[in-house]
């Protein structure tokens, strides 16, 4: 009866599910417009049937090579209470190549990858339209950058890792240097500036999310260091970033933010030294014309200051923005809609003392208004926050500090009686009043008023066979209720919106659970799309645009959104589970533990499962590592081999995920790789290592050209009575230029002489280091693995005196 | 030139013993103050303690209190044994304890309400309530306020000899901290496993290149510097002098050295207690035991079994404690050291009768059997009961309160004791509680 309890609660216990591919980074992360760039992407849980879809069609992302192994972080690690931090997935990493037109203009552009087993993420790749400069994979402690303006591409790659740039200013005046660290795995980069001297000239760490940008005023012919770490001293290969580093003034905003399209406009420009190259917020008006045939959202002006060339970013709009009364008196600060009005916080409010602006409008009871503070979408650190007030009664009627997507603030008055009211607005940010704390506050009737917004989740997998449901959700401005119209753009062959929508499935209970769900009311505003994949097209994806249309009287609106990525999928073919989780089994460190796993093959499938580890695992997971295994057909269980370094922590359980891959054909014969998640970890209990080779502290001196003797003493517990071979591992950064002749311990003997053979060649001279390896195998089978790192010094072979 | 050689330990690493520094040290007249203190009217039955702490909760109703007639899954798949003990059963995975049943007793009435790990853990190692939420400790110690059990004992008996008073096993407990009575008090900790081949703990030996006398010159050197210096007679100065007096006195005595050497032990010996970390821990707890520890923590992970449990309990956790418990009281009586040194082990908690549906067993602190033996407790007895499904006792339950102050009492030490905090608050060592009836 017990045993049948357990075959019960063996399986689907969580639902079986395909692992979606993941893209991790790429690797230089950015390159010039114009050229062709070689990368690595860093990929998680990638098959070789990806298709890769750029968001921009101009540009041209191709795989060059195979996928290669789980890149395994390499020490240092972590120990103790940081040990737990969650980290980054494993990558595999995939050579390619990313065309990039020459009209590109500077900026990321974005890209997405999809297989049979659904979409992925959003990957960035950021385009220059300067000098780029990549940080090789092995490098002296400091790199020379070339002249300025210049890109470093780099990463910080393992824990502790600090990169140093060194750079000269050919001619005196503003340096502004921004390092980007979101652009791969996200981290919170801290940047240093130190002069010639050694002496801090700006430091800064991203600890707001956004990049770190230092600016100083360098002199003429001099040279600096950059060094780039993480904040805490993490690393990863996916922690990416991008360093930039300019002459010249540094635009931070503009009055007015929005300009008229087919007007010249004089622009208020303001930013670091933009009229004289110190180092302070300045300003500079310059008459900028707008094209009137730009239908874009922006427009890139290029202008010239008096410290040199600066390009600037402005709001386009069919309409002027006004610009913000000079005075502080509210019968000059009178509102009326409609009306836009930049505005910037640029001194304190006399009575309260904080960055605060105040205006004031009539009304009558009934009256509505939208009232709206903007300052994301211009890049504004300006966090708005509206209150109304009424005058007379001096009573706040209403507030709103945040918009549910935005730090932007609107309110939707109703004026409770007539009378006068104050529109209070003003900044949360924490900012110090500055000319740059700009915003634009917006005044509409809503009678008046036709807009409306879109938006979707950034993807949809659908399985061939199957439905579901793209939801737009809209938001309206105004009081008008004429239908929303949406269509779809760039569906993946044999995904379409039938003309009769298909019926809601029937709502299933969740595993393990007893009740029925209750079918989900749609939230106010959601436009369900229902798709459906036909059951005999191929697995394909696709990029699509939604495309939502309303008509009020006479004038229609148009809006677009996207892209989406959807993609129809196969389901997964198979479930893997750890047949011991919590708890675990006892493994000793250094050892290989075979892990007992169980396989359920679904949808009819019985072939071959290959096991292999997920990208994601948990924590101390620092060098667990396993090879994939293929489980024949008809096998329901197997041993994965997983191997736990030695220096795992013992008050720490250890986990691994594991990926089930099956190779199936999709209706049009198209060969894919469908991914099975493991339910449950594999759990193991560490304990300590039953080998350990060990060396005596001592000082050694080898020199060129000579064989030097190191002893070294393998201990073995008795559980592991075997013979144990003793080698020199290969130092990739010495190839070739050290070598010794592996050595076989009986099982009744513990000590060895490793004799180095040193080549004769100076790149060996100074501070090495050397690590032997012992290898035993348990149970005859498992490698039990434990090194020792030898410091050596190496000096040059003394000269043979000439006879 | 020489900075760099000796895996880069350097003068001050030389003198930084213990891995935290901590060693439970004091002077020979407190030490005869602290005796005659214990000696108050209460003979100590006890001068040591072995607490071998089973982390995560031990799933006590597949071990000590199993029940045969309640559904299967209640009763999970393991059966009944009799032990030396007529009447008194076991589960079928505790073999070696069975056999020496007449030498412990069970106490299967332990209850107590918090359900959580990591203040489990500390609710049952100070006596108090966490003060944070379970999971969100900052790290170990987590008792940053109420000393632990070691820290008490350490204090209130002080050290017989060179050798830590307090240690802990393999790893820093996680609540084994000395809270508010400082670092003077805090466990000599390994962050070693003695089942390791190359087991040493490498903070009692010289560092290589120091000899003897190089460090008694720095030690003299290090003395006239304090007497020179008026600041480093108070304050965080005055604190590290201790520690490198009491670092000095372990580093040139041979008893500690000796009492860690696990490797003396006879193959046989090891082997008795299980080549596993908890066997070898119990192995070295006894080698610390009768060198003149206090209270040697043993700290034993991976009971936390909420899915897929019973191939890991019959397999590895079971055996594992069942070998070193049973290796352990057996070893200690051979020694005649099982009246002097009171063994117990116990989790935070222990688990749910019901098996869940992912063949586990999750939290439950309503009911926990603890072992005790030797130090003076009346042995081979079950103590309490609990009811048809093992969910809650159905005699008088005993909580934390009263394993610690049945601890204490064993000890000689005054349960009655209050030490006042830095900022004045009265704690008194033992929070309530009495001395569980019968037990002793």
């Amino acid at each position: 009866m017990f045993t049948s309890l357990l075959l019960l609660t063996a399986f689907a216990q969580v639902p079986a599910q395909n692992v979606r591919p993941q893209i991790g980074y790429v690797y230089p992360p950015g390159g010039k417009a114009g050229t062709t760039v070689e990368v690595m992407l860093g990929t998680y849980d990638w098959t070789p049937d990806v298709q890769i879809l750029p968001v921009d069609p101009r540009v041209k992302i191709e795989i060059t090579g195979p996928m290669g192994d789980f890149i395994l972080t390499p020490p240092p690690y972590w120990f103790g209470l940081k040990a737990g931090q969650a980290q980054p997935p494993l990558a595999r990493e995939v050579p390619a190549r990313i065309t990039l037109p020459a009209d590109l203009p500077p900026g990321p552009i974005q890209w997405r990858v999809a297989s049979a087993n659904g979409g992925s993420n959003v990957g960035t790749f950021v385009v220059g339209d300067g000098a780029e400069f990549v940080e090789p994979e092995q490098h002296a402690k400091t790199l020379d950058l070339p002249a300025l303006p210049v890109v470093a591409n780099g990463r910080i790659s393992r824990i502790t890792e600090i990169d140093t740039y060194r750079f000269t200013v050919a001619d005196a005046g503003l340096v502004t240097v921004q390092l980007s660290d979101r652009i791969g795995q996200p981290f919170h980069g801290s940047l240093t500036i130190r002069d010639a001297a050694g002496k801090v000239v700006a430091d800064g760490a991203g600890t707001t999310g956004d990049d770190v940008v230092l600016l100083f005023t360098a002199q003429a012919g001099t040279t600096y260091t950059a060094t780039v770490t993480d904040l805490e001293f993490a690393g990863d290969r996916g922690y990416v970033y991008r360093l930039s580093i300019n002459r010249g003034p540094r635009v931070l905003t503009t009055l007015p933010l929005v300009v008229k399209r087919g007007e010249t406009v004089p622009v208020e420009i303001i930013g670091w030294g933009v009229a004289t190259g110190a180092l302070k917020v300045e300003t500079i008006t310059k008459p900028i014309a707008v094209p009137a045939d730009n239908k874009a959202e922006t427009f890139l002006a290029a202008v010239d200051t008096p410290a040199g060339p600066a390009s600037v970013t402005l709001a386009l709009s069919d309409a002027a923005d006004q610009p913000e009364p000079a005075s502080a008196d509210l019968a000059a600060r009178q509102l009326a809609a409609p009306l836009a009005i930049s505005a910037t916080f640029d001194a304190l409010d006399k009575a309260s003392n904080l960055p605060l602006d105040r205006y004031q409008f009539s009304a009558k009871k009934g009256d509505a208004l939208h009232i709206r503070a903007e300052a994301a979408r211009f890049g504004s650190a300006v966090d708005p926050s509206l209150v109304i007030v009424a005058v007379a009664e001096g009573k706040e009627i209403i507030r709103n500090d945040d918009l549910p997507t935005s730090s932007d603030a609107a309110v939707d008055f109703k004026c409770p009686a007539d009378g006068v009211y104050d529109l209070l607005v003003s900044d949360v940010s924490g900012l110090a009043p500055s000319r740059a704390s700009t915003y634009r506050l917006v005044v509409e009737n809503p009678a008046e008023a036709f807009d409306f917004m879109i938006s979707a989740l950034d993807k949809l997998d659908l399985p061939l066979g199957g439905t579901a449901d793209l939801v737009v959700k809209t938001s309206r401005r105004g009081v008008w209720d004429d239908p929303i119209e949406i269509k779809l753009e760039g569906l993946p062959a044999g995904v379409t919106v039938p003309a009769e929508p298909p019926p809601p499935p029937e709502p299933m209970p969740a595993p393990g659970a007893k009740k029925v769900p209750k079918p989900k009311k749609p939230a106010p505003g959601d436009i369900k799309v229902p798709l459906v994949a036909a059951a005999d097209a191929a697995c394909a994806s696709s990029l699509v645009t939604i495309v939502a249309t309303a008509t009020v009287g006479d004038k229609t609106l148009e809006r677009r959104f996207g892209p989406i990525l959807v993609t129809s999928t196969l389901k997964t073919r198979c479930v893997v589970k750890s047949a011991v989780q919590d708890g675990g089994r006892i493994v000793n460190r250094g050892t290989t533990y075979p892990a007992d796993v169980l396989l359920e093959r679904l949808e009819g499938y019985e072939g071959p499962v290959t096991l292999q580890m997920a990208a994601t695992q948990q924590r101390q997971r620092r060098g667990i590592r396993s090879d994939a295994i293929v489980v024949p057909a008809g096998a329901d269980r197997a041993q994965f081999p997983i191997f736990t370094p030695e220096w795992l922590e013992t008050s720490l359980t250890c986990r691994m995920n594991v990926v089930g891959i099956v190779q199936v054909k999709d209706p049009k014969g198209n060969l894919r790789y469908i991914t099975g998640i493991m339910d449950g970890l594999i759990v193991m209990s560490m304990e300590g290592a039953l080998l350990k080779i060990s060396h005596e502290p001592e000082e050694r001196i080898a020199q060129t050209g000579s064989t030097f003797e190191i002893p070294v003493r393998v201990s073995r517990s008795v559980k592991m009575p075997v013979e144990a071979r003793v080698e020199l591992v290969a130092d990739p950064a010495l190839p070739g230029l050290i070598a010794a002749e592996p050595i076989v311990l009986a099982a009744n003997q513990s000590a060895a002489t490793v004799k180095l053979r040193l080549v004769d060649d100076p790149r060996l001279l100074g501070r090495r280091s050397v690590t032997i390896r012992a290898t035993a195998l348990q149970n005859g089978k498992w490698p039990a693995i434990s090194e020792t790192t030898i410091p050596l010094v190496i000096e040059a072979r003394p000269a043979v005196a000439a006879k | 030139m020489h900075n760099y050689f000796c895996d880069r330990i350097n003068r001050r690493q030389a003198l930084r013993l213990g891995s935290v520094g901590l060693i439970g040290g004091l002077t020979l007249p407190r030490l005869l103050e602290l005796e005659a203190v214990a000696a108050n009217g209460r003979p100590a039955k006890a001068k040591s303690v072995i607490f071998l702490f089973l982390e995560g909760g031990p799933s006590t109703i597949d071990m000590w209190d199993l029940k045969p007639d309640a559904p299967a899954e209640i009763r999970g798949p393991w059966d009944p044994i009799s032990t030396s003990v007529p009447g008194t059963f076991v589960g079928e995975h505790c073999p070696l304890s069975a056999k020496i049943a007449d030498k412990f007793t069970i106490l299967r009435s332990h209850s107590h309400k918090d359900n959580g790990h990591s203040t489990g853990y500390h609710y049952c190692m100070t006596g108090y309530k966490a003060a944070f939420a379970d999971g969100q400790a900052g790290g170990t110690p987590n008792n940053l306020l109420f000393p632990s059990l070691g820290s008490i004992v350490s204090r209130e008996l002080g050290p017989r000899g060179n050798i830590p008073t307090y240690v802990n096993l393999p790893d820093p407990m996680e609540s084994g901290g000395p809270g508010f009575y400082g670092p003077e008090y805090a466990p000599f900790v390994l962050e070693t496993d003695p089942v390791q081949p190359d087991f040493k703990v490498r903070d009692l030996a010289l560092a290589p290149g120091v000899t003897a006398d190089r460090l008694d010159r720095r030690r003299r050197m290090l003395g006239a510097l304090d007497k020179t210096d008026g600041s480093r007679a108070a304050g965080r100065p005055k604190v590290m002098s201790t520690y490198y007096e009491k670092a000095y006195q372990m580093i040139t005595a041979p008893d500690a050295r000796k009492a860690f050497d696990i490797t003396a032990e006879s193959d046989k010996m090891r082997e008795r207690y299980g080549y596993t970390s908890l066997g070898q821990c119990a192995l070295l707890a006894r080698r610390l035991v009768e060198a003149g520890s206090r209270f040697v923590g043993v700290d034993n992970g991976s009971w936390d079994t909420h899915f897929s449990q019973f191939p890991s309990l019959k397999e590895d956790l079971i055996p594992s404690a069942d070998r070193a418990f049973s290796a352990l009281v057996t070893d200690l009586e051979d020694r005649g050291l099982l009246e002097s040194t009171l063994v117990i082990m116990m989790g935070e908690m222990g688990r749910t009768p019901q098996i869940n549906n992912r063949a586990g067993r999750d939290h439950w602190s309503m009911t926990q059997s603890v072992l005790w033996a030797g130090g003076g407790v009346k042995p081979g007895q079950v103590l309490g009961a609990t009811d048809k499904h093992c969910a809650y006792p159905t005699t008088e339950p005993f909580g934390v309160h009263d394993v610690i102050c049945t601890i204490f009492h064993q000890m000689g030490i005054d349960t009655k004791k209050v030490y006042t905090t830095p900022l004045g608050r009265p704690v008194p060592i033992c929070d309530g509680g009495r001395v569980i009836p019968d037990l002793v």
